[in-house]
């Protein structure tokens, strides 16, 4: 198990060098010279020659690329041009507060779409089913920033409930209620997937030979539910890894609403104000953690499924 | 002589019978609104004691809905009707929570696909022990030994390890031998067996076969076993019915059926088994068998049956007994309509 993690990790490198290229390359496809807009348009050339040394941004693409690639290495993510503070304690703030936010929604979502899924397989074909499947594309569908929206207008504007704005004190209490409306608004979609996937793994396996074989010879219904459940858990932890993986970004617009301090809050603000070195690191950390999720995924799946544990230990 | 009996014969059951089905009918919610799909119709017969019966017919003719429906697990919206003695107690009239405890204790199911029945996540021995401890109680412990005992019943060499092992770290037919065990594990009277041995090869299945035929001998048990492979049948089996589109067309002992059968259903389906000489092509039943709903009145074999005449189109032909057999062909039974007159007192039961 160890050399199978091992050997995951390693094949991890060049995934992580593609990720280190796509977001350093991504700021120079942006168009316009970023000097212009950085700069005071009065400033002479000797100034924007040293102003661009600082940045790396001389000599060829390739050069910038290694270079920038050296100092990545070393932990030297660079210095914010608009903040004027290391962009690393930055990113990996904006990163903590996306994660929580990711994560509950992810946590809460797996939770209810869970029990919805179950309650629509155990009775599919029913009213309760077509109900929740219904809610589910519902869910699916609605936009979770515009969700956002009417939360606020009704829990923070109407009712004056909850706080709907950034993070309060950042701990406690506070942080949680902070944290309730953003939830919600990021969570309806994976609630709407997770429930239509439950529901569609469990109802396969409750229709399988297995079940069948189980019931006939006695077996009691919530210990078979049980086990369907354990049979259908690799699956709902796929869904769970997809679900964080596509939060980290995918919540931005939620963030924007709620002024939540995430990374997609700090990425909208860095692009307006063309600050490369904020936009950079957090592609290249936000793409790290995508990455690392992935792998805990399978890992995960690994240690869940007997077969799959058995060709690792083979191989 | 030939004595008649009425398609519902009287709700008597010999003493010996340990399952005696009388008129059990089957059907499902069909596409349309309303319309239901008759599966099994009026079908009636009998298990002995200690006995085996195997029932036979191409796929489609209901022999897998007959142990579903003696289970009650054929599905959502199903009708099933009929009566059903287990072991001299009538069952069919027992609340869904009360039958549910005849299921493993009472009646045992030994799937036919072993691969897709056990759990891949969970070794085997846990999944004998599991109900094993459901059915007797007892601790883990006790459970456990008790499964590995069973495992050991059931002929897997070095039981004690064989429990540890995942399901598909095992052959095909040591997997069919974990199903058997798991189905033993509740201590059944009767052990309802779905095509147990069609995903063996023709060696493990005969192994499988002796098996089974030991411990049903041993554990003093009835065995209702479904197969559409009549050599098995012949092996296996004390009596058979012969099921063709959802009704019972001839029944009676094994080796009667199958030596001189009288429909010409059963007829075919030993032609069809049997290999044929060098030169010459196997012998198929011409056509197939008619799809749930739109069999028509009559014989529902009468499309397919070179003797047919215009009344097996028109009359379905009723069981009548023929020796020590029952048949449903007016071909055999001297073409009369099926008599209406009560059967004789003393009648012998099927």
């Amino acid at each position: 198990m160890t050399r199978y993690v091992g050997s995951r990790l390693l094949a991890l490198l060049p995934i992580l060098l593609g990720v280190a290229a796509v977001s350093f390359s991504l700021v120079h496809i942006m168009p316009g010279d970023p000097l212009d807009s950085l700069m005071d348009p009065q400033s002479t050339q000797a100034e924007r020659d040293a102003f661009a040394a600082a940045l790396g941004l001389t000599g060829s693409l390739p050069e910038q690329f290694f270079t920038w690639l050296g100092r990545v290495a070393g932990g030297d993510l660079g210095r914010s041009i608009a903040f004027r503070q290391p962009v690393l304690s930055m990113v990996v703030g904006a990163l903590q507060n996306t994660l929580l936010l990711a994560g509950a929604a992810a946590v809460f979502g797996l939770l209810v779409g869970s029990v919805l899924g179950t309650l629509a397989a155990v009775h599919r074909g029913r009213a309760l089913d077509r109900g929740v499947t219904g809610l589910s594309l519902i869910g699916l569908s609605i936009p979770s920033f515009w969700l956002g929206m009417i939360l606020v207008a009704l829990f923070g504007v109407t009712w004056q409930l909850l706080p709907v704005s950034g993070i309060g004190s950042g701990s406690g209490t506070d942080l949680l209620s902070h944290l309730v409306l953003p939830t919600l608004a990021v969570s309806a979609p994976v609630i709407g997937l997770t429930t239509r996937m439950v529901r569609t793994h469990v109802a396969e396996i409750l229709e399988g030979q297995h079940v069948e074989f189980l019931r006939a010879n006695g077996m009691g219904r919530a210990r078979l539910l049980l086990q369907v459940w354990r049979n259908a858990l690799p699956n709902v932890l796929t869904i769970f890894g997809l679900e964080l993986g596509n939060l980290l970004g995918g919540s931005a617009l939620v963030e924007i609403v709620f002024s939540w301090p995430g990374v997609g809050q700090l990425v909208y603000q860095a692009v307006t104000q063309r600050d490369i070195p904020v936009i950079q690191a957090s592609l290249l950390l936000v793409g790290l953690l995508y990455v690392v999720i992935n792998l805990a995924v399978d890992v995960g799946q690994t240690l869940l499924d007997p077969r799959r544990r058995s060709q690792v230990v083979s191989t | 002589m030939t004595l008649t009996i009425h398609g519902r014969p009287p709700a008597s059951v010999a003493a010996s019978d340990l399952l005696a089905v009388s008129g059990m009918s089957v059907s499902v919610p069909g596409r349309g609104r309303r319309e239901q799909l008759h599966l099994l119709e009026d079908v009636t017969f009998s298990v002995g004691a200690g006995r085996c019966t195997a029932v036979i017919g191409e796929s489609g003719s209901g022999k897998s809905t007959l142990l579903k429906g003696l289970l009650r697990t054929v599905g959502k919206g199903s009708r099933t009707t009929g009566r059903v003695h287990l072991d001299g107690v009538e069952v069919s009239d027992l609340r869904d929570r009360e039958f549910a405890k005849l299921r493993g204790s009472s009646m045992a199911l030994v799937a036919q696909n072993a691969l897709a029945a056990l759990d891949p996540l969970f070794p085997v021995g846990g999944q004998v022990a599991y109900l094993a401890r459901r059915h007797t109680g007892g601790d883990r412990a006790a459970s456990r030994e008790t499964a590995v005992r069973l495992l050991g019943k059931v002929g897997l060499p070095d039981p004690e390890r064989t429990a540890q092992r995942l399901p598909h770290e095992l052959s095909g037919g040591m997997r069919q031998r974990c199903v058997l065990a798991m189905a033993l594990a509740c201590g059944p009277r009767l052990l309802l067996a779905d095509e147990p041995t069609t995903a063996l090869d023709v060696i493990t299945q005969a192994n499988a076969l002796q098996l089974l035929r030991g411990l049903q001998h041993e554990l003093g048990m009835s065995m209702l076993f479904v197969t559409h492979d009549i050599g098995v049948a012949a092996s296996v089996a004390d009596d058979v019915v012969v099921l063709y589109a959802g009704r019972v067309v001839e029944q009676g002992p094994v080796l009667d059926v199958l030596s001189s059968p009288l429909h010409p259903y059963t007829q075919g389906l030993i032609d069809a088994n049997r290999p044929p000489a060098p030169g010459e092509r196997w012998r198929a039943i011409g056509g197939e068998p008619p799809q749930p709903g739109q069999r028509a009145g009559g014989c529902a074999f009468a499309p397919r049956c070179a003797e047919a005449s215009s009344m097996s189109r028109t009359q379905r032909p009723e069981l009548v007994r023929v020796g020590s057999v029952t048949v449903a062909c007016h071909a055999r039974t001297g073409g009369a309509a099926a008599p209406l007159d009560p059967p004789p007192p003393g009648a012998a039961p099927t």
